[in-house]
């Protein structure tokens, strides 16, 4: 069921499921793919739940949506009052911890064309974080410990996604090297070409984070998102998660998507040219065709950890459970693996030396 | 009385077939050929004893007139180890043999042990010279050279074509263990840093992406231009520096060294005259 209620003279534009049986807050469930009542342990899917959406919205339809008032809302649990970030589209109460999506500020523009659900939840997440040293000598030991979560969030973070036909043609500088021994002497002849590679290829979404307060590299990191789970944009997934809505426009953002798509035709064309020692392309000329842009919304799991006063940022795909992030060197540990090293290493050589001599 | 005297003789005559067949490797001077007089023999041995108290290494002189080997150099290397001359550990000495069984006056001089250090191949060489110009003079005086040239360079210690190498505990003539500290040192830093970065690295989970491998369509890839144009050819050589090691046969510091039937190492070298 939709519920919205009024702050002042406002309308209150909070977004919330409630149970049609108990009236609790309806979270999305993520291993389900449905919204669950935490309190009547009632299951809903998203057909049923539509159902009192519409219901809601009939009762809502005289009702007008103030852009003046966006910035402030009322807690559909608790009924205190929001003060939001204009960028977030889903935020937290700070009295009852319940989460609110924040209707219209996903309306018009910044009405998302897809979502892919979350299919991690905050345990598996933690879980993950707990796992982090598997393979990772350097970490200190503690650093991965779950007291050590300062802040987490399962958040919806906007992205551009974008389809491109590129065609062109890249020039390589190709070297064949071969050596031979004649007498006394080892020859080397280097023949050097100039190969030329040209044809078309299509890259399908190609994703560009659409939020400034997210750093570009962290959210490179935890990608490939599997599209296959994207669907058509509904309030309910966001329900129990945050969200954002864009800062960063399509056309602010289709740079660094142009470059990957070219890097990527380039590479491409490289893997044609064989039979030589190196390949070092030298020139290019690409046209992308830019076919469709879709504007979705993103799973992931942020976990901000405090360590030794100092805070990390690890990210963890929503979708695939990746986890990312940079993890502090234990200093004694890396000086500790060095000597180890050092040690063994000069130990075998100096063995091979002195059993070589002697022997 | 007959019985004990039968036994008697028969003791003598064992006695005598061993005293026969038992080799006196103290004597030093063999004149199989008969080439010298009994007062030079007793020369050269004093001689030869002086040498070997003062440069505690052995010293062996012969002549020969048959015998069955294929070459001096074979004679000489079986002589000495097979009647286990020699002294120390590595059967440190020097022999010099004359020999006449190919018709020739062959002349040969071999090295084991510390002598093959202390007569490197320049030495053996002089040495050979000499001796070949005192052939007119006699049998004896090519010996008395043999010895001087031999005491001369045993006082002058080990050449310095030899001083990098060493006799090791099999009697070999190698490069003397040199552990070459700075390179293993730098080596091992390198080699720990490496590992060291990569665990680092392995802490540095943020990249950013620079291509869209992940999506780009691998059915869509069509590649219609394919040309490669030659534009030019260099060559360059380098000059090879093979360092041969020891093997059978071989060169190592300033000696030139083989293996004798007995499995021993020796230095030295000969002449016809």
């Amino acid at each position: 069921m939709l519920y919205l209620c009024k702050v002042g003279d406002s309308v209150n534009n909070t977004l919330d499921h409630k149970c049609p049986n108990c009236d609790a807050v309806l979270k999305f469930n993520p291993h389900g793919q449905n919204w669950k009542c935490e309190y009547c342990r009632s299951e809903f899917d998203l057909e049923t739940l539509n159902k009192y959406e519409e219901k809601a919205d009939k009762t809502l339809e005289s009702e007008a949506i103030s852009p003046e008032n966006i910035d402030m809302y009322s807690c559909p649990n608790c009924g205190a009052q929001i003060i939001a970030d204009p960028n977030v589209s889903t935020t937290s109460c700070v009295y009852c911890r319940n989460v609110a999506i924040l209707k219209d500020k996903l309306q018009g523009e910044f009405n998302p064309d897809y979502v892919i659900p979350f299919r991690y939840t905050k345990e598996d997440a933690i879980n993950a974080f707990k796992k982090l040293g598997k393979g990772k000598i350097l970490m200190p030991k503690e650093f991965n410990n779950k007291r050590n979560i300062n802040e987490m969030s399962g958040i919806y973070i906007p992205f551009w996604l974008y389809d491109y036909n590129a065609n062109g043609v890249i020039e390589a500088d190709c070297k064949r090297i071969t050596s031979w021994r004649s007498g006394d002497y080892r020859y080397t002849k280097t023949d050097t070409y100039l190969a030329t590679r040209g044809g078309s290829m299509s890259f399908d979404n190609i994703p560009v984070d659409g939020s400034k307060r997210f750093p570009n590299d962290i959210m490179n990191s935890i990608e490939p998102f599997d599209y296959k789970d994207l669907k058509e944009f509904n309030y309910s997934y966001l329900s129990g998660f945050l969200s954002e809505k864009y800062d960063v426009t399509k056309e602010e953002a289709e740079q660094d998507a142009i470059n990957r798509a070219k890097n990527s035709f380039i590479s491409e064309m490289e893997k044609d040219i064989i039979g030589y020692n190196t390949v070092v392309p030298i020139k290019n000329n690409i046209n992308l065709q830019n076919i469709k842009n879709d504007y979705v919304l993103l799973p992931v799991w942020m976990l901000n950890i405090k360590y030794k006063n100092k805070i990390y940022t690890f990210a963890m795909n929503g979708q695939t459970g990746k986890l990312v992030g940079n993890i502090p060197i234990d200093v004694k540990k890396a000086v500790f693996l060095w000597f180890f090293v050092f040690m063994i290493t000069f130990g075998i050589i100096y063995a091979i030396f002195y059993f070589g001599v002697v022997s | 009385m007959k019985k004990i005297k039968f036994f008697l003789i028969l003791l003598l005559i064992f006695i005598g077939i061993n005293s026969v067949n038992a080799f006196d490797n103290t004597v030093k001077v063999y004149d199989y050929a008969m080439v010298l007089t009994t007062q030079e023999e007793n020369n050269l041995k004093q001689k030869v004893n002086e040498y070997i108290d003062k440069y505690n290494m052995d010293m062996v002189l012969v002549t020969v007139k048959y015998h069955e080997k294929d070459s001096t150099k074979e004679y000489a290397q079986d002589f000495y180890d097979y009647n286990k001359f020699g002294l120390n550990a590595t059967y440190d000495g020097i022999i010099f043999v004359i020999d006449f069984n190919f018709g020739y006056t062959d002349i040969y001089i071999s090295t084991t042990g510390q002598a093959i250090r202390m007569y490197d191949d320049y030495r053996i060489n002089s040495m050979l010279d000499n001796i070949a110009l005192k052939k007119n003079n006699g049998y004896y005086s090519m010996f008395e050279s043999f010895i001087n040239d031999g005491s001369k360079y045993a006082s002058l210690g080990i050449p310095s074509s030899n001083s990098n190498t060493i006799i090791n505990n099999n009697g070999d003539l190698v490069y003397e263990q040199i552990i070459p500290w700075g390179p293993i040192s730098v080596t091992s830093i390198v080699v720990a840093t490496i590992v060291l970065l990569i665990f680092i690295f392995k802490n540095r989970m943020v990249k950013k992406s620079i291509n869209a491998g992940h999506y780009l369509n691998k059915d869509s890839i069509i590649i219609n231009t394919r040309n490669e144009r030659f534009i030019t050819t260099h060559t360059s050589s380098v000059r090879i520096n093979d360092s041969s090691s020891s093997g059978s046969s071989g060169r190592i510091g300033g000696s030139s060294i083989s293996r004798g039937s007995s499995g021993r190492s020796h230095g030295g070298g000969g002449r016809r005259l």
